[in-house]
């Protein structure tokens, strides 16, 4: 136990280097899946035939394992960063996609009917009425993602792409545990951190009429 | 004014509205009725264009409501839905305020004028202004509702069932408010409905509509007068026996004739006219023929057979107009006195009705009223007495006298 303090306490800027390596990986392809899958979802939940669509390949393409997403992202991306930020991206886009659908799709007809008899216009309920009543849906599709996105991460190490996956192969290259150790404690306790940090966040984002 | 043009809707192969013609009068408030299917919310809905007519015309002020601007439209046409559809992540004041809001009013007069709704729909401001809808109960949220149609002060209102959800005593309540906010705002409203005592209540005017076609356009005594068919009789059911004293005039339950005299007519020739047509209370009238007082034969207390003719001069007379609805009078019929009245000597004869013209047509006597009452509490309708033969002793006349012997008898 000591031994593993001791090592991760030697490799701290190590470590912290590539934390801030993970994150940023994280961070790029959680943003990415926000700025891709929000709009998807709020065109989804407009129009009906695309609805059928977006739950098809949304089911889909979560059962794809992220290993094999890598390689098949490899033709276009090549080795590196940006494959793995695309990689992380299509994970990512999956959950909030499918929440903002969801979210915006659940909203009571009588209240959607209500806005459009009242004379708002299409971006007027979008923006005053949907997004506002979706908004805790797409923040717990984000804490997902983000979450998801943390531990796929690690994964990066394989295709060059750096983060806290690289202290976990070259560990287990080695058999040293203790270096496993440090890539894996980091990587989780980033996961939890974040997942709590989303939690608070997600309650912000609930409008004061709906809490429970 | 809104004008439903020869209107038809299908659903596919479905013809759910079949050749509307409606026109709705400025300040009208028509009720659309009839069983689940029959078009009615389609119709309404035809009106802020959340459905388009397949063919036809809905017009306001003339103008086809297609060719208007769909939010301008919508901003000024309140609308109301069952199930409120308050949004539920703002307060009540929001709520309210967000055509005010949308129309860019300036935030104080939003302010002024939330304030100023939820008094008319009976919230307290203070209490109800900054909570969430979901803080309130099912009826107060459809006050809300219909403050929230009220917001930009539309000249129209659509209502799409609004009491449908809550329970019956609520309602009876949110009709009553609703009734009474309707002569305060005089505004155009469509009210979509199945409650037929809702219709009556409400409507200036009932449409009652059935597979998409109006089976009678009326206002309401009309509907209860004369159904067109037996759809539109059994529809209306129970509430035609119930409403039935609604519309009720004097002059239909007038059934005592009334002598008439000259005002200077000598006592012994009325007393002797009044024998002879088996009366006891004529009417004096000037050379126009219009009431002056009545005239009552009194027997003397002796049991003699001298007989004393008392006048009462009109001013000492309950008079009513023959159009004048019974139910006003009510009240004051119920309290006829068949001993002496306040004015002392004779009994009380009853009320006499008038014409237009001011001319006696006859007297509700005690007798009348009783059969009235007889007649409500059986069902019977009114028109159904009134052929009656005038020797044949009614019921209410039978029991008049059981209780005159009862008093001799004591």
């Amino acid at each position: 136990m000591t031994a593993i303090l001791q090592y991760m306490w030697d490799q701290r800027m190590e470590i912290w280097w590539l934390t801030q390596e993970h994150l940023a990986m994280t961070g790029t392809a959680v943003g990415l899946a926000v700025l891709i899958a929000i709009p998807l979802g709020v065109l989804a939940a407009r129009v009906r035939r695309l609805s059928f669509l977006v739950t098809w390949v949304g089911s889909i393409g979560q059962t794809v394992p992220s290993l094999a997403l890598l390689g098949l992202l490899m033709p276009v991306f090549g080795i590196g960063t940006p494959l793995a930020v695309a990689a992380l991206t299509v994970r990512g886009v999956l959950p909030v996609l499918i929440n903002t659908y969801v979210g915006i799709a659940g909203v009571d007809a009588a209240v959607t009917e209500a806005g459009k008899g009242m004379g708002m216009t299409s971006g007027q309920r979008l923006f005053m009425v949907e997004l506002p009543l979706a908004a805790p849906a797409i923040a717990a599709g984000v804490r997902t993602a983000t979450v998801h996105c943390i531990s796929i991460a690690t994964l990066a190490a394989f295709i060059g792409a750096g983060g806290l996956g690289d202290m976990i192969f070259l560990g287990i290259n080695q058999g040293r545990t203790e270096q496993i150790l440090a890539g894996i404690v980091p990587a989780a306790a980033l996961a939890i951190l974040s997942d709590l940090l989303l939690g608070g966040v997600e309650r912000f984002v609930t409008p004061r009429g709906v809490r429970a | 004014m809104i004008r439903f043009e020869n209107v038809h809707k299908y659903y596919g192969a479905v013809h759910a509205v079949r050749g509307l013609d409606i026109t709705v009068r400025p300040g009208e408030f028509l009720v659309l009725i009839g069983p689940s299917g029959c078009g009615k919310t389609t119709a309404l809905k035809m009106v802020n264009r959340l459905i388009a007519p397949t063919s036809g015309r809905v017009l306001i002020d003339g103008t086809d409501v297609s060719e208007m601007p769909l939010v301008t439209l919508r901003r000024n046409i309140g609308y109301v839905i069952q199930e409120t559809g308050l949004f539920p992540h703002m307060t009540i004041a929001q709520n309210v305020a967000l055509v005010p809001r949308l129309k860019k009013w300036p935030r104080a007069k939003r302010n002024e004028r939330v304030d100023e709704l939820l008094h008319l729909v009976g919230l307290d401001p203070a209490v109800y202004r900054d909570r969430y809808p979901r803080h309130l109960s099912g009826g107060q949220r459809q006050r809300v509702g219909v403050a929230r149609a009220l917001a930009a002060d539309p000249p129209i209102i659509l209502m799409d069932e609004p009491f449908g959800a809550t329970d019956p005593i609520t309602r009876k309540q949110l009709q009553r408010e609703l009734a009474r906010i309707k002569e305060q705002v005089q505004k155009t409203i469509v009210f979509v409905t199945h409650d037929i005592s809702e219709a009556f209540l409400l409507g200036d005017s009932i449409c009652l509509l059935k597979d998409g076609e109006v089976v009678q356009h009326a206002t309401p005594e009309e509907l209860l007068r004369s159904p067109a068919n037996d759809f539109v009789h059994e529809f209306i059911g129970d509430e035609a026996v119930s409403r039935q004293f609604d519309y009720l005039q004097m002059g239909e339950i007038c059934r005592t004739p009334l002598p008439t005299f000259p005002a200077d007519a000598p006592d012994w020739q009325i007393a002797t006219a009044l024998r002879k047509a088996g009366t006891a209370v004529g009417a004096t009238i000037d050379p126009g023929g219009r009431l002056t007082g009545i005239v009552q034969v009194i027997p003397h207390a002796e049991g003699g057979n001298r007989t004393a003719v008392q006048r009462r001069p009109r001013e000492h007379v309950r008079v009513a107009r023959r159009d004048e609805l019974v139910r006003e009078f009510f009240p004051g019929l119920c309290r006829t006195n068949r001993a002496g009245g306040p004015t002392g000597g004779a009994v009380d004869p009853g009320l006499v009705v008038v014409d237009e013209q001011s001319r006696p047509c006859g007297l509700v006597s005690y007798d009348d009223i009783v059969r009235l009452i007889a007649g409500l509490v059986t069902g019977t309708a009114i028109e159904e007495t009134s052929g009656a033969d005038p020797e044949d002793e009614s019921t209410a006349a039978f029991f008049t006298r059981q209780r005159v012997k009862g008093a001799v008898a004591r």
